[in-house]
């Protein structure tokens, strides 16, 4: 189906709403927390019906359509303040040795929201350097660096708050 | 070190990943860091749950429906600029105008080209005859079809002093004070000369100051028929800068009528004297009669004389022209630069001058495109939400 998808010619929009509404939905309430997930994922597909026709199918679909959410999570989020990203989020596996959900997102809001929005991309939803570009729109180089420059930050600011602890 | 988070995620090509692996052997710290990666990665990973997914069917309905083309802000918006720029083109039309106030302003303009709204001050409000009227600027109307318009035009003329025309012509005293900066007080002179033989007045007195100096001038009091006086000033002041005016003008028809009827019962009395004298016999009677004949005679010419050069002022209006030389241009000393700083200076100037002006317009047309765009707005929001 989702290779089907990746054609623009075979593209419904209906869909697109099918396949891939549950990961539009679970990126932006990553994004911009549950309570405005529904409305970004409403906004993604209502600019993804309006920009269909000039969808040139160079990237998956799916690509496509996060690089819509991102726009529409940021728009949101000029009229909101930056919620908690993961919120109402956990881990439903054992956590032992690994580090706890609020742990986490403390962290992440330490980050700029941009480069949270990176991460949160690329690790809860299994992209690609590549894809991770295309959504933001940046060049692969920069999202490795970014990437790199985050956990880093991110490990610091772990350990900090170990330590404080 | 930037691509360990690459190799974690398997995105390095073989070689890379190959001296990276050996690195994280190699390197006790490194291999910490990677362990805390990897770490990280596996807690984000284990972030499988989340907020119950909703609103699927808000968007197919937001999907399904008909587009509403609800009042597009596109469409208010160019049917605001289009009302302003009818606006901005009628305001054109009529001479004045969004450029043209940048230059002058509607009342400089108005001062300009009537001389009406100069001798306003003295003379009643609506034109004399031979002015002018506020909708023709050339200022070449007779008198008769002046009157004749006023009479169309509005029922109140009428009962004006025009009115009284059919009686006798109206007599106005006209006079004007200019002062022009030119180029050169010779070629003003000249011109000035031909353009006033050309409309059949002349130049009563001239006078000139400082004419090898720098800065030469020279006063002129020029007479030009009452009907020409406003296109007279205002080729005037073509001739350079203008950098005073003033216009005063004096009904003197009163006066006139006043003079005609003495003059009439003067010669009445005269002609009285003249039967009694025909017919007086004695010496004593007629040195009498005579000396008033003689008495009345010199009332009669004195009056005749008075009634003559109000009669004459009347016909030809008077324009007291000065004319200064421009003192000449100094050779800038700052060279380029000057001459750029002033340029840039002055283009500066030019340019907030325009922004304020345009500021001006906007704020001015506020009432039509501001609910224009409440209303743009209100329905572009509206309709996002639909």
């Amino acid at each position: 189906m989702n290779s089907v998808l990746n054609v623009a010619a075979a593209m419904n929009i209906e869909d697109l709403v099918d396949s891939y509404y549950d990961d539009v939905f679970r990126v932006c309430s990553k994004f911009v927390g549950p309570d405005g997930a529904d409305d970004c994922a409403q906004d993604t597909f209502v600019a993804a019906n309006r920009a269909l026709a000039k969808f040139r199918g160079e990237s998956s679909a799916k690509t496509w359509l996060f690089g819509i959410a991102q726009n529409a999570c940021r728009n949101y989020r000029r009229k909101h303040r930056w919620t908690v990203p993961l919120e109402g989020w956990h881990a439903t596996e054992s956590t032992d040795g690994l580090i706890d959900a609020s742990a986490l997102r403390e962290a992440l809001l330490k980050l700029d929201p941009d480069i949270a929005r990176l991460v949160i991309l690329k690790e809860t939803e299994g992209l690609t350097y590549e894809e991770c570009a295309e959504v933001f729109r940046i060049p692969v180089g920069t999202v490795k660096s970014r990437l790199h420059n985050a956990f880093l930050k991110l490990r610091r600011l772990l350990c900090e708050t170990e330590t404080t602890r | 070190m930037n691509d360990l988070k690459a190799f974690l995620d398997g995105e390095l090509d073989a070689a890379a990943a190959g001296t990276m692996q050996a690195r994280i052997q190699s390197d006790g710290s490194l291999a910490a860091t990677a362990a805390d990666f990897r770490l990280l990665s596996g807690s984000f990973a284990a972030l499988t749950a989340g907020p119950r997914v909703t609103g699927r069917e808000k968007v197919l309905e937001a999907i399904r429906a008909p587009r509403v083309t609800v009042f597009p802000w596109k469409f208010a918006t160019g049917l605001a600029t289009l009302v302003l720029l009818v606006a901005i083109g009628s305001n054109l039309q009529k001479g004045g105008g969004f450029v043209g106030a940048v230059v002058k302003s509607e009342a400089a303009e108005a001062l300009d080209q009537g001389m009406a709204a100069g001798s306003e001050r003295q003379a009643p409000s609506t034109p004399m005859p031979g002015e002018p009227s506020p909708g023709n600027k050339s200022g070449a109307i007779a008198g008769d079809e002046s009157i004749g318009e006023l009479r169309a035009g509005s029922p109140e003329a009428e009962n004006s002093l025009y009115a009284e025309k059919d009686l006798f012509q109206r007599k106005v005293v006209r006079t004007g004070a200019l002062t022009i900066r030119v180029e050169s007080v010779e070629e003003a002179e000249t011109k000035v000369t031909q353009y006033v033989d050309g409309v059949r007045g002349y130049v009563e007195d001239t006078s000139s100051q400082n004419l090898n100096g720098t800065t030469p001038s020279m006063s002129l009091v020029v007479r030009v028929p009452q009907n020409k006086f406003a296109e007279a000033l205002a080729t005037f002041e073509k001739l350079g800068t203008r950098l005073a005016k003033d216009t005063q003008a004096s009904d003197v028809t009163q006066q006139v009528v006043d003079m005609d009827a003495r003059l009439k019962n003067l010669r009445s009395q005269e002609e009285t004297y003249r039967a009694i004298l025909r017919t007086a016999t004695k010496v004593g009677e007629i040195v009498d009669v005579q000396e008033r004949l003689s008495g009345i005679r010199g009332e009669i010419e004195s009056m005749q004389a008075q009634r003559d050069a109000m009669n004459k002022l009347a016909a030809l209006a008077t324009i007291n022209l000065r004319l200064q030389q421009r003192p000449p241009v100094e050779q800038a000393t700052g060279g380029w630069l000057q001459d750029t700083w002033s340029s840039a200076t002055g283009a500066f100037s030019a340019a907030l001058q325009g922004l304020s002006v345009m500021g001006i317009w906007i704020l001015v047309y506020t009432p039509i495109w501001l609910p224009i765009a409440i209303l743009s707005v209100w329905g572009f929001r509206r309709a996002l939400r639909a």
